[in-house]
């Protein structure tokens, strides 16, 4: 097999969770999907901190969801990860408290990044303009960040 | 050595590179311990790819204005058939302009494929094809940021890859040849690898070219059901550092670098091994 195709191969199955490729050690391989995902939801764990309290013990399966279904992209791939996560779980749970700590994690990671979806390397940036957003944890208050690097930012409790 | 073909090629010679003795890896949560304790640090490591911006770039200058940084990367993806992103060599580019690194270190590794994003380092097959992709990948490399050597590292790798050609060491000395680089030796990941693979660690050194090597890695990890991660998340263990003592007296080791990643210890612990780190290359002379 050609070198591009052993890899593109490669990528989908440690990515995806499936089965070792023929003449891998499929215990070592299945072992790296685990390890990957490992990565993945430790990453997203420090990105996410209200989102994880809030799951608790659900924190584990739904991360496994999300690597089911989404391949991050970009050089932070893991913020990339981490919003997509979030955003998912906005979107989809019924929970309001879900809902608020995945907007406040979110808010968090506004605060510092923007994400455009169309980019590849450069989906994640740091964020040059301004932002007024609603956090609801640990009190309600509305923050402000300036234009600029890095930007003041404001908090007024509400 | 042989200096590599093209405009901008850079022949890694360790003797003539800057001494910078033992350092971190950079983390945002370190960033004023790195600047009250810059006397005790020979250098920080810092991963261009970690830069979304200029203010991420202006800290960047700040800090190597406290202590002098090297560049390492983690997503160009060296060994991908693919070739490199375009996009991450113009930001790579403008990363070492801003820093002017000694030198650049990346992987003997691919990261992508396909535009799948892998999120980890993979392993080549150890055969001629890998070994010709990363050559002619490291030479755009070098286009991209001139003058600047090049250092290739070896990686921790869970499963061989079908359509080895040869030995890990064998590879790694055949890649090194071919991209005329220098060799940043993780002895992590030899001490991982000779764990998960069942192989003799100095035997395994012996068969590298020791005097393409300009920097170390040094970190810890955990054992997982059997098998030894190369989690960077614990000091680094006895066995890794008796590496480094062996190494050391027969290299000319510029730097060392202890990389942490997770489960952050008090600051004081890695000043610790930092210390240990320099003395050790103080003691090869």
């Amino acid at each position: 097999m050609e070198l591009g195709d052993l890899q593109r191969d490669l990528a989908v199955r440690l990515v995806n969770h499936q089965p070792a490729p023929a003449g891998c050690d499929s215990g070592a391989f299945a072992w790296s999907q685990d390890s990957l995902e490992a990565k993945r939801r430790r990453a997203a764990g420090h990105l996410l901190p209200r989102l994880r309290n809030a799951l608790g013990i659900s924190w584990f399966p739904r991360f496994r969801e999300h690597v089911e279904r989404y391949t991050p992209a970009g050089m932070l791939h893991h913020v990339d990860d981490a919003w997509a996560f979030a955003e998912a779980v906005e979107r989809e749970s019924r929970d309001p408290k879900l809902r608020l700590a995945a907007q406040d994690d979110l808010v968090s990671m506004r605060l510092r990044y923007v994400r455009d979806p169309r980019q590849e390397a450069h989906r994640i940036r740091e964020r040059r303009g301004p932002l007024l957003a609603m956090l609801h944890t640990p009190q309600r208050a509305m923050v402000v960040k300036l234009p600029g690097t890095p930007g003041r930012l404001l908090y007024v409790c509400v | 050595m042989a200096g590599a073909e093209g405009a901008g090629a850079a022949v890694v010679d360790p003797s003539h590179l800057p001494f910078r003795g033992a350092g971190i890896s950079f983390r945002s949560e370190w960033r004023w311990e790195v600047i009250r304790y810059r006397g005790e640090l020979g250098a920080v490591e810092c991963i261009p790819d970690n830069v979304a911006g200029p203010a991420g770039l202006r800290d960047l200058v700040l800090i190597n204005q406290a202590v002098p940084v090297l560049l390492h990367g983690i997503g160009l993806s060296l060994g991908s058939a693919e070739g490199l992103d375009p996009e991450r060599l113009e930001h790579l580019a403008r990363v070492v302009e801003a820093v002017r690194p000694p030198w650049f270190s990346e992987h003997i590794a691919f990261c992508r494929a396909g535009g799948v994003e892998i999120g980890h380092l993979a392993p080549l097959p150890f055969n001629r094809q890998a070994v010709d992709t990363v050559a002619a990948n490291a030479q755009q490399l070098r286009r991209a940021i001139p003058g600047v050597p090049l250092l290739l590292e070896n990686i921790a790798y869970n499963f061989e890859l079908p359509g080895s050609e040869m030995t890990e060491a064998e590879f790694v000395r055949s890649v090194l040849e071919a991209a005329d680089a220098g060799l940043l030796l993780d002895l992590e990941n030899v001490h991982a690898n000779s764990q998960n693979h069942g192989y003799d660690p100095i035997g395994y050194l012996e068969s590298l070219p020791l005097d393409r090597v300009v920097e170390v890695h040094l970190a810890g990890g955990v054992v997982r059901d059997g098998r030894y991660a190369d989690s960077h998340t614990r000091p680094v263990p006895e066995e890794s550092w008796a590496l480094l003592e062996w190494l050391a007296p027969r290299t000319s080791v510029r730097a060392v670098i202890i990389e942490r990643d997770d489960d952050l210890p008090p600051f004081g612990e890695l000043l610790a091994e930092v210390r240990r780190a320099g003395e050790v290359l103080d003691g090869a002379g």
